[in-house]
């Protein structure tokens, strides 16, 4: 298999595989954040700012994958 | 029109190399101090005008939330210091928006001898080259830029830059375990890490070190990553479809670029708040 098409490749599966965990937890992420201000409407924006906060943690680890995958070329 | 993950070097001066992101923090810097100089003149207390009111809506609700996560003297000292972070980001995010940014550049002339040789293999000359002195990521050209000529781009979104990013990460938490010497002394600082002196907290103090280093990596690659994700996602779709179907994805990278300022902040003061808590729980 020649260099190129090895990086393709690798960089479909670092992508692919990588986006799995961080789509799930950001979905569990919202679907907790929905049902607390269902429960609490007044404190909306201090849910709301926290859940930003834990989404963006949730989403640098699928920003990981994806820097692998722009930066995997054939040396 | 080629996306390279290093910064096109400009110009020399005095052995500093000036990259185009250099140059670009530079026009940033220089277009919030404008702004600030602006802002900042007349100001008048019982009489503000609409720009002084807009200003405080905005400053001041920063400050509320400051005081919300540090506490009322520490986000009176450390508030600037994390205030510039996010103003800075959020210049530098949208300063890649803006529309002669990706294409003003300088085409000089390419020898043919160079790029042909780090690229026959397979024995076929394909028309996308990659300079072998940079790494590419995409390589398409179009318009005037023929393709023996290579194109310097003269602008470039500055926390597209590795460099930079990590830069601002080593500021941050350089500067959170500074100020943690700061409020608790030299003593209460090494506590941070290492509770007491028996084999396990030792060890365990030692992978909190490790874990800052962790930040440091973390807060740089998710600010880079996801400002030279939108970069190169605008650009191939630029050269995907016509102009005005990629304004949808310049709408979402406005709020990225909103959202990484943001959270830069609010991570730095979320961190800094923890480390130098200094009343036991």
């Amino acid at each position: 298999m020649d260099p190129e098409a090895a990086s393709l490749i690798a960089k479909g599966i670092a992508i692919g595989i990588g986006a799995l965990g961080p789509g799930i937890g950001i979905g569990l992420i919202g679907a907790k954040a929905m049902e607390a201000i269902g429960r609490n409407p007044e404190v909306e924006n201090k849910i709301r700012t926290n859940m930003i906060l834990a989404i963006v943690f949730a989403e640098s680890i699928a920003i990981y994958a994806l820097v692998i995958a722009l930066i995997a070329n054939p040396a | 029109m080629d996306i390279s993950l290093a910064p096109e070097i400009i110009t020399e001066i005095a052995g500093l190399q000036i990259t185009n992101a250099v140059l670009s923090a530079m026009i940033v810097v220089l277009i919030i101090l404008l702004l600030a100089v602006l802002l900042g003149s007349r100001l008048n207390i019982q009489n503000p005008s609409k720009r002084q009111v807009l200003t405080e809506m905005v400053i001041g609700g920063f400050y509320n939330m400051s005081r919300d996560i540090l506490g009322n003297t520490k986000a009176q000292r450390y508030f600037s210091f994390i205030f510039t972070f996010f103003v800075f980001i959020l210049f530098a995010n949208w300063w890649g928006l803006l529309p002669f940014v990706p294409s003003t550049g300088i085409i000089h002339a390419e020898s043919h001898t160079e790029s042909s040789s780090a690229q026959d293999d397979h024995g076929e000359t394909t028309d996308n080259k990659c300079l072998s002195s940079q790494t590419c990521v995409y390589n398409f050209n179009e318009g005037e830029v023929e393709d023996h000529e290579h194109i310097t781009h003269l602008f470039r979104a500055p926390t597209t830059d590795v460099s930079m990013t990590l830069a601002l990460a080593v500021i941050s938490v350089l500067f959170t375990n500074l100020f943690a010497v700061r409020e608790k002394g030299f003593l209460g600082f090494i506590k941070n890490y290492f509770h007491s002196w028996n084999p396990i907290t030792i060890l365990v103090g030692l992978i909190e070190v490790v874990s800052e280093l962790g930040k440091l990596i973390s807060f740089s690659f998710r600010l880079f990553g996801n400002i030279f994700a939108g970069e190169v996602l605008l650009l191939v779709l630029t050269s995907l479809t016509f102009g005005i179907a990629t304004l949808p994805f310049l709408g979402l990278e406005i709020f990225i670029g909103f959202i990484q300022a943001f959270v830069f902040m609010m991570l730095t003061m979320v961190f800094m708040s923890i480390s130098t808590q200094t009343q036991s729980h």
